[in-house]
């Protein structure tokens, strides 16, 4: 398996991918953004859709369609702690969707490329990253990952406690937008993986599960990490055994992963009332 | 003890329809424990806003220590009527170390903060909840943990917007005394909103009232 040059782009394209999906997805769930980690990627194929058509790399037309997308779902979540916040926020990932998925199949009905390149685009094509997008991978992941370091505790603060954080000086819409930003470029680089109907399920299936275990911020970011690149790479192997799709195996893994840890979880408090 | 002061001089606040003051002037000594009355509506949490630096004056001058609001921040610690909304999930003691360590940029790997948070939960008694999730929690346990959040960057004055709302009278004649002790032990002034029974006598240390009526802060 590991002779093939195409599977070490491949293990080597999911590292990188879930290092990046791992601790981007369990801050989305934590500021219950849900929504805009499954719409980012549709609005990221989107981008790819009018990339193709335009004739440049996908990777960056799915970058730019999802970071507009981002900007504008942050600018409808000024003064976080307000009561319309969360309302404003979710009615523009949908009309932002509806819109983008509209222009999508619209650049792919002009670039004449429907079926081939939309399929590639929707469900992924790990197998066939090159050295080319590989690089581009690691410099987004090296890019957000040192902006998340730096932001990394103001945001903490400001997603557990927006109206304190607001009354202490943090800059919390400038926090938004830069983590939509992240978020963004994440859901782009996932989208090589996964494709852009699966590649919420690498971010938000480990997220999911650390919430769920009630873990602490640092373990909960650990343990997000390493699951999707458990769930990435396990996805890689059993997709070579079986013939099956990476994106099929990494849903199904995602939600077994859950599962696992609501029954870890209900067996933990089972015990503490025992 | 030093006492903060707050002075507001020909101040206008206006929240949409709503007019907070009108062309206000007060020097309020927030000595012990200032419990600010007012009918619904009235705009108290819009006032306590306002001292924040979150809500801009349409005029005039607010000053606490002699700094505007943006610039006394620090001396201020805030907790809002609807804490623990956020985070469910997470553990109490990962709430109080974000309120620390939450100003600062960067990575940090200190334990500094995890101590600290500790120490503020004891003197709230809270530090037996601190590794339960905040969802878990009751609605005084909750107020107990948000005070802990509050008193995160030592503070001088504490702002608490209805601290005693949905408690049930155990719970609420506890937080009574803790803040009581919270004066009196730590010197920390506090200025509270309460629509409740609460009189200034409840209290074990320095208390009184000021009314917020028809754009006028009776002190």
């Amino acid at each position: 398996m590991f002779d093939f040059p195409f599977m070490q782009h491949a293990f080597v394209g999911c590292l990188l991918v879930s290092l990046l999906a791992g601790p981007i997805g369990w801050f989305m769930l934590l500021r219950r953004q849900a929504f805009a980690a499954h719409a980012l990627p549709h609005i990221g194929f989107s981008g790819a859709a009018a990339a193709i058509w335009l004739g440049i790399a996908p990777l960056w037309g799915m970058m730019g369609s999802s970071l507009i997308a981002g900007l504008l779902m942050a600018q409808e979540s000024k003064g976080e702690g307000g009561t319309f916040a969360p309302i404003r926020r979710e009615s523009m990932t949908g009309l932002v969707l509806a819109a983008s998925l509209g222009i999508g199949v619209w650049c792919l009905h002009m670039a004449n490329s429907a079926s081939n390149q939309a399929s590639t685009l929707l469900f992924g094509d790990v197998l066939g990253l090159s050295a080319h997008t590989l690089f581009s991978l690691g410099g987004i992941l090296i890019f957000c990952i040192s902006v998340l370091g730096i932001i990394g505790r103001p945001l903490l603060f400001s997603s557990i406690a927006p109206d304190l954080a607001q009354a202490r000086g943090v800059p919390i819409t400038l926090l938004s937008r830069l983590f939509m930003m992240l978020a963004a470029f994440a859901t782009a680089a996932c989208s090589e993986v996964a494709g852009a109907l699966l590649s919420f399920s690498l971010m938000i299936g480990p997220a999911s599960a650390a919430l769920r275990l009630e873990l602490s911020p640092t373990k909960g970011l650990l343990f997000s990490l390493v699951s999707a690149l458990c769930l990435s790479w396990g996805g890689l192997i059993l997709s070579w055994y079986t013939d099956a799709p990476v994106a099929f195996w990494i849903g199904i893994g995602a939600v077994a992963l859950y599962i696992s840890a609501s029954i870890i979880q209900h067996l933990r408090q089972t015990r503490r009332l025992l | 003890m030093i006492t903060p002061c707050l002075v507001g001089r020909k101040l206008l606040l206006q929240v949409g329809p709503c007019t907070v003051l009108n062309n206000a002037d007060f020097d309020l000594p927030l000595n012990g424990i200032t419990i600010l009355r007012g009918a619904n509506g009235v705009g108290k949490t819009s006032f306590l806003r306002a001292i924040l630096g979150l809500i801009p004056l349409q005029t005039g001058t607010l000053l606490l220590d002699h700094k505007p609001p943006k610039q006394a921040r620090h001396l201020i610690g805030y907790m809002p009527q609807k804490a623990g909304q956020h985070a469910p999930m997470l553990p109490v003691i990962s709430h109080v170390i974000a309120c620390i360590s939450g100003k600062n940029w960067g990575l940090s790997w200190s334990r500094a903060p995890r101590r600290e948070a500790l120490r503020l939960l004891t003197i709230t008694g809270a530090a037996h909840l601190a590794d339960r999730p905040l969802g878990v929690l009751s609605g005084g346990e909750r107020q107990r943990v948000a005070l802990a959040q509050a008193l995160a960057h030592q503070p001088r004055l504490l702002i608490l917007d209805e601290p005693l709302a949905a408690l049930d009278p155990q719970a609420r004649n506890a937080n009574r005394i803790l803040f009581s002790e919270l004066y009196n032990r730590y010197g920390i002034a506090l200025l509270m909103t309460a629509h409740s029974a609460l009189e200034a006598d409840d209290f074990s240390c320095p208390a009184h009232e000021i009314w917020l009526e028809e754009g006028q802060l009776h002190v």
